[in-house]
């Protein structure tokens, strides 16, 4: 179970978020909200799927689309999405999940969110392991 | 409908930066049949702003163009121009024109992101 901290006026706020269940061959959709003023502009929207250590979020897979945003005269909050394509780069386990807007060096990151993605073990082949004889009877 | 001093058109941005210089091309046209000393004011919202030349002798039938400027401010702007001339005796006022100036963005910038779902698709 993943969890974010918000600071509020009674100290900080945990606040638990439930995870995703995801395999190979699946789509995560990471919808984001963001602020923005100024002239229009184009930017990518980005994504990724990794895990966060001390040096910083390791990725594994990542996503991104381009965000064309109209000229705001003051702050304007919006919304939109990027999908990430699950693919057996992910081993079966728990992974955090962050979100920017921007290029190399990003204009605006996103907290990250902490153990919210859970991949499946992949489903084995079909195999059949034995045969036995169970019943016999006149019909 | 003006009597000499005919504005034919107002060439300026329909929007501009805080602090950026505005320029405003004004067409005045003679449409008497002699010779006329023209002349223009302006202002954005009440405040006025110069012009290149305070008059000009315009010939009947010839288009001028006087050229004005003014600063930005922060904020949308209308700017109103009259076209005036000379009766001999005092500067009459003619022809009357306005235009609306938005306030552009300098830059685009970006104040937070965050992530308010992910499912699978």
């Amino acid at each position: 179970m993943g969890a974010v901290f918000i600071p509020s006026e009674f100290g900080i706020i945990f606040l638990p978020l439930a995870n995703v269940q995801v395999k190979a061959g699946d789509k995560l959709r990471i919808t984001c909200r963001y602020t923005h003023r100024g002239k229009a502009e184009s930017q990518p929207l980005y994504a990724a799927i990794g895990n966060t250590g001390w040096t910083g979020f390791d990725e594994i897979l990542n996503a991104s689309k381009t965000l064309s945003v109209p000229e705001d005269a003051s702050w304007q909050s919006r919304e939109d999405y990027v999908d990430i394509a699950i693919t057996s780069s992910l081993s079966a386990g728990v992974y955090d999940l962050y979100a920017k807007i921007g290029g190399t060096i990003p204009k605006v990151i996103s907290p990250t969110l902490q153990d919210v993605v859970e991949v499946l073990a992949a489903i084995p082949n079909s195999e059949f392991g034995e045969i036995s004889i169970t019943n016999y009877a006149k019909v | 409908m003006a009597k000499y001093a005919d504005i034919i058109k107002i060439d300026a941005p329909s929007s501009a930066i805080v602090g950026a210089t505005v320029i405003v091309d004004v067409s005045v046209k003679n449409i008497g049949t002699s010779d006329q000393n023209l002349a223009v004011t302006a202002v954005f919202d009440s405040t006025s702003f110069p012009f290149q030349f305070d008059y000009l002798l315009v010939s009947p039938g010839q288009t001028v163009i006087f050229r004005g400027w003014f600063t930005m401010p922060s904020k949308n702007v209308t700017i109103t121009v009259w076209s005036w001339y000379w009766d001999g005796s005092e500067w009459v006022q003619d022809d009357r024109y306005e235009k609306q100036i938005s306030l552009s963005q300098a830059t685009s910038e970006f104040g937070s992101i965050e992530i308010i779902r992910y499912e699978r698709r």
